[in-house]
């Protein structure tokens, strides 16, 4: 037997085999609705995703938030509490190195008078 | 170049050309699962939907008939693999295989020439259907079978001999009637 019939031989036992197949466009149609659903899922699933990822987001800043107000109340709160006052410009004069009444144990002064001022 | 009914996530692919396919992909389906209709329709609207969902993207690298043909063996590997791996019975599956490969077999003479394919290792079988009945070449046989272009020569070879040898009482018997 040559190549082309068994070649012959083999198409007539698959093509009985296999008979007629299903419709082209039911299996599209079908494969079609399948794709919609899995996109449709796909995007749910995507949506409740953002849907979470935004409140974990905001609600992971919220106390951040809190905090920054109330440090601005207390910052504030402490300026008006506060008695003393200097000036920015403070800051930029020299400190001083030693206290100048520091050997000093009693006060220059005198009671004593002449031509009607204090000695 | 993308025609006018492309697919949007496989832009060389047309309805139209699939539809033209459908029939020989049919029986490749079917005759990946034991010729079992139902399951090869499944199989069918799966490699459609891959298609469709661009998780298998034709690229033009090869034709479109060995490229659809292929999507539906990874399916058909994979399925049963999955099949496998859950129940277990791989020796079980294993023969299997082997009946589920035969259709039925009632064709009179028809049975000779089922009983000579059935006597094929699988992968000759699978050769001598794609270059046979499929009308590929061994090259594009091997691409699907996913197997060298010798190994799938060698295959092919060993499969015409050995049918040819167990069909030849048929020419006679036949004459002889």
């Amino acid at each position: 037997m040559n190549e082309d019939q068994v070649r012959q031989r083999l198409k007539d036992a698959y093509q009985a085999a296999e008979g007629k197949p299903p419709s082209f466009d039911e299996v599209w149609a079908a494969a079609e609705v399948q794709h919609g659903q899995s996109q449709r899922r796909f995007r749910t699933i995507g949506g409740i995703a953002a849907a979470v990822a935004i409140i974990g987001i905001t609600l992971g800043l919220w106390p951040e938030q809190q905090a920054e107000l109330t440090d601005e109340f207390l910052i504030a709160d402490s300026l008006l509490n506060s008695t003393s006052w200097s000036a920015p410009s403070d800051s930029l004069m020299p400190e001083h190195q030693f206290d100048i009444y520091q050997g000093i144990h009693f006060l220059n002064e005198s009671t004593n008078s002449q031509e009607g001022s204090l000695l | 170049m993308r025609e006018h009914d492309a697919l949007d996530n496989n832009p060389h692919i047309s309805r139209q050309a699939l539809e033209a396919l459908h029939g020989q992909l049919f029986g490749w389906a079917l005759s990946r699962c034991g010729y079992d209709d139902a399951t090869a329709e499944d199989l069918m609207q799966q490699a459609y939907v891959e298609v469709l969902s661009g998780k298998a993207r034709f690229e033009n690298r090869s034709t479109l008939k060995t490229f659809m043909f292929g999507v539906v063996q990874n399916l058909a590997r994979s399925r049963f693999r999955r099949q496998n791996t859950r129940l277990r019975i791989i020796d079980a599956y294993a023969a299997e295989q082997d009946d589920v490969a035969a259709p039925e077999k009632e064709y009179g003479n028809l049975k000779i020439v089922w009983d000579a394919v059935e006597s094929l290792p699988q992968r000759q079988r699978d050769i001598t259907e794609l270059v046979f009945i499929r009308d590929m070449t061994i090259e594009e046989a091997s691409t699907v079978m996913g197997v060298t272009v010798g190994t799938g020569r060698v295959h092919y070879d060993r499969a015409k001999k050995s049918l040819a040898k167990r069909l030849a009482d048929l020419n006679t018997k036949e004459s002889m009637q």
